[in-house]
């Protein structure tokens, strides 16, 4: 490069940079007309949040969110009207509150999406164009992937791992059992919806038996060795359900609650639902007087339609915009999609919901987007006293989503029962808060 | 010539700046994180959780660095606030301070209230001022309109020795108050919207 050829490439360069930096200052400045058609796909902690803060922050975009249930029920804290100390009521949601925003709702299941067209196809041939479609479809299950276990059979066979009707078969089942009878509970291998959940039930449901049918059990039959929040649950367990004592005849039941891992023979592929029997890969056989099948999960159908997923059957995606990696201008968020470190939570859904909501808004105004922020926090309660927690903040490390070092962690080991009854207390709030934040 | 070695200086001193700011993260971005617990925008709809937009900026930074470090106590805000550094929790406080206060939908109960006005003249009027409405920028939180339960967390705490709450007033006011004191303060902090 002579002197005179540096000398204009300089001159190009800063006049470059002077455009760039102007056309920056236009476009932020006229940030309030951003009009675009964006579709959101499924209904729940993700998609709500993510429909919501569209139109909070932008509300000339034109949103439609596609849901095929009227009515919303939330699965945290579904664990509680096992034990009879909730009702599914309060867990029911409408989403008459989104539509006063102007979001159009559409309630409607989705046939397909078309990347190329920019196209959601729902039943009867009605479809909605899209500049962007964020895809929160949540989980669905691998029928077959136990044998025995399909959709039919959980019509007598709860999984109760979707709230609502499922929610209160089990619950009724468990109403129903004799004293004496055994639950028994299978878990899936990571990764599945709510890791904490199944240990959860395990406690509600003991403090149920414990007071109602207390010469019952319960065994988890586990797919893994170690669990989320596990030193915790197993305290909890001991100190609540570890020395069953009748109080009429002073009889001793020992320990309500059993958890067989993996290396023990937890994990099970097979069952009959006419016996109501689980069998271990081992060639184990444990039967039930209720049965309740958690079975293996992955992205939601359309995720896999439209050709979103990986061949474990989660979608991938770009963790600072949550756009896939396998369709431009398609964003999922939620369980359905590879969160990381993020676990497949109510709170992440959230959480990834508004990190998208971020980048769409940024790409539409053609600026860079916002450097994200990412947090979770999940209560469990082990008795309607004894709440613990969980919670994270993440961040991207190297393109791979990770928790910021030295936070976040697990409620602490030795506390009062005061403290776990605050988490109790929190837990409430925190669903209060979410779901008006979704709903309200 | 110089001139040109300006511009030049101007374009890279452009850049840098821009990239700095593009690893920030904004206060905007940090606080939506907190709505799942705190409420959009910091106005909480439940009692255990403080309403948290509208308060002032230096309290709101002040209470998360006191939970990070474990001068004040906490069931999870100490766990969360370690993920922060200063200057996120500046940004995530400023976030908060310039948003409109709501007060908690509460019942509140005008006979009590109009005893812990007493008290409040007494013992809190002069740090919190205005009956309670002000969130000074850099001074004691808005107390009122706030969610009684979760005042009532913070000053259980107080007044348990084990506590790592420190509040000036520990010594005068919480150790010798007796429960329906207090009860009837936060009734007037409710009162007040």
């Amino acid at each position: 490069m002579t002197n005179s050829n540096r000398r204009n490439f300089i001159k190009s360069v800063s006049g470059v940079s002077l455009a760039a930096a102007m056309g920056m200052g236009i476009s932020l400045r006229a940030g309030a007309a951003v009009k675009a058609k964006i579709v959101v796909v499924g209904g729940g902690y993700g998609g709500v949040i993510a429909a919501k803060y569209l139109k909070m922050a932008e509300p000339g975009l034109e949103v439609v969110l596609i849901e095929q249930n009227k009515r919303y029920v939330s699965c945290p804290l579904s664990n509680e009207v096992l034990a009879g100390l909730g009702n599914i009521e309060h867990l029911t949601f409408g989403y008459e509150g989104l539509a006063r925003r102007g979001i159009t709702v559409v309630h409607d299941t989705v046939e397909a999406i078309d990347p190329q067209a920019r196209k959601v196809m729902i039943s009867g041939g009605k479809s909605f164009d899209y500049d962007r479609v964020i895809v929160s479809p949540g989980v669905d299950f691998k029928w077959g992937a136990i044998k025995g276990y399909d959709e039919e059979a959980s019509q007598t066979i709860p999984h109760a791992w979707k709230a609502g009707p499922q929610t209160t078969l089990l619950a009724n089942q468990i109403k129903d059992m004799k004293d004496g009878g055994v639950v028994i509970i299978t878990v899936p291998d990571n990764p599945f919806r709510c890791p904490p959940g199944p240990y959860e039930r395990a406690a509600l449901i003991a403090h149920y038996l414990k007071q109602n049918k207390p010469r019952s059990k319960i065994i988890l039959l586990d797919a893994k060795d170690k669990f989320s929040k596990q030193g915790l649950f197993l305290q909890g367990w001991t100190q609540h359900y570890g020395d069953i004592i009748s109080e009429s005849s002073k009889e001793k039941y020992g320990s309500m609650i059993e958890w067989v891992p993996a290396s023990k023979g937890g994990e099970i592929d097979a069952i009959n639902a006419a016996t109501r029997t689980a069998m271990s890969v081992v060639g184990k056989e444990f039967k039930a007087d209720v049965l309740n099948v958690i079975p293996p999960q992955h992205a939601g159908k359309i995720a896999h339609t439209t050709g979103l997923v990986n061949p474990k059957g989660w979608c991938p995606v770009d963790f600072k915009t949550f756009e896939s990696t396998m369709h431009k201008n398609v964003h999922v968020i939620g369980d359905a999609c590879v969160g990381g470190a993020m676990p497949k939570s109510g709170y992440a859904a959230n959480s990834q919901a508004k990190v998208a909501v971020a980048a769409i808004i940024a790409s539409l105004r053609g600026v860079d987007p916002d450097e994200p922020a990412y947090l979770n926090a999940c209560y469990s309660l082990i008795t309607p006293e004894h709440g613990i927690s969980v919670t994270a903040i993440y961040q991207v490390k190297d393109g791979q989503l990770v928790e910021v070092p030295n936070s976040g962690g697990v409620s602490p080991i030795d506390v009062s029962p005061a403290f776990r009854k605050i988490e109790v207390a929190h837990a409430k709030s925190w669903l209060k808060n979410i779901t008006t934040e979704m709903f309200g | 010539m110089r001139l040109q070695i300006a511009g030049v200086a101007l374009a890279i001193g452009l850049s840098f700046s821009a990239a700095t700011q593009a690893g920030a993260v904004s206060g905007s971005m940090l606080g939506n994180t907190c709505a799942g617990c705190h409420g959009i925008n910091g106005a909480s709809a439940a009692e255990t959780m403080p309403i948290i937009g509208g308060q002032g900026k230096g309290y709101l930074e002040t209470a998360m660095k006191n939970y990070r470090d474990g001068s004040r106590a906490s069931t999870i805000m100490g766990r969360i606030a370690k993920g922060y550094n200063d200057e996120q929790i500046s940004a995530m406080s400023a976030f908060f301070a310039k948003q409109p206060w709501v007060s908690a939908a509460q019942p509140t109960d005008a006979k009590l209230a109009k005893q812990g006005e007493k008290l409040y003249a007494k013992s809190c009027k002069m740090c919190h001022a205005n009956n309670g409405t002000k969130a000074a920028e850099d001074g004691p939180p808005r107390l009122a309109g706030q969610w009684t339960t979760s005042l009532r967390l913070y000053l259980d705490c107080v007044n348990d020795a084990k506590c790592a709450n420190k509040h000036p007033m520990r010594e005068q006011l919480f150790g010798k108050a007796s429960k329906a004191d207090i009860d009837a303060l936060l009734q007037f902090f409710a009162s007040k919207k």
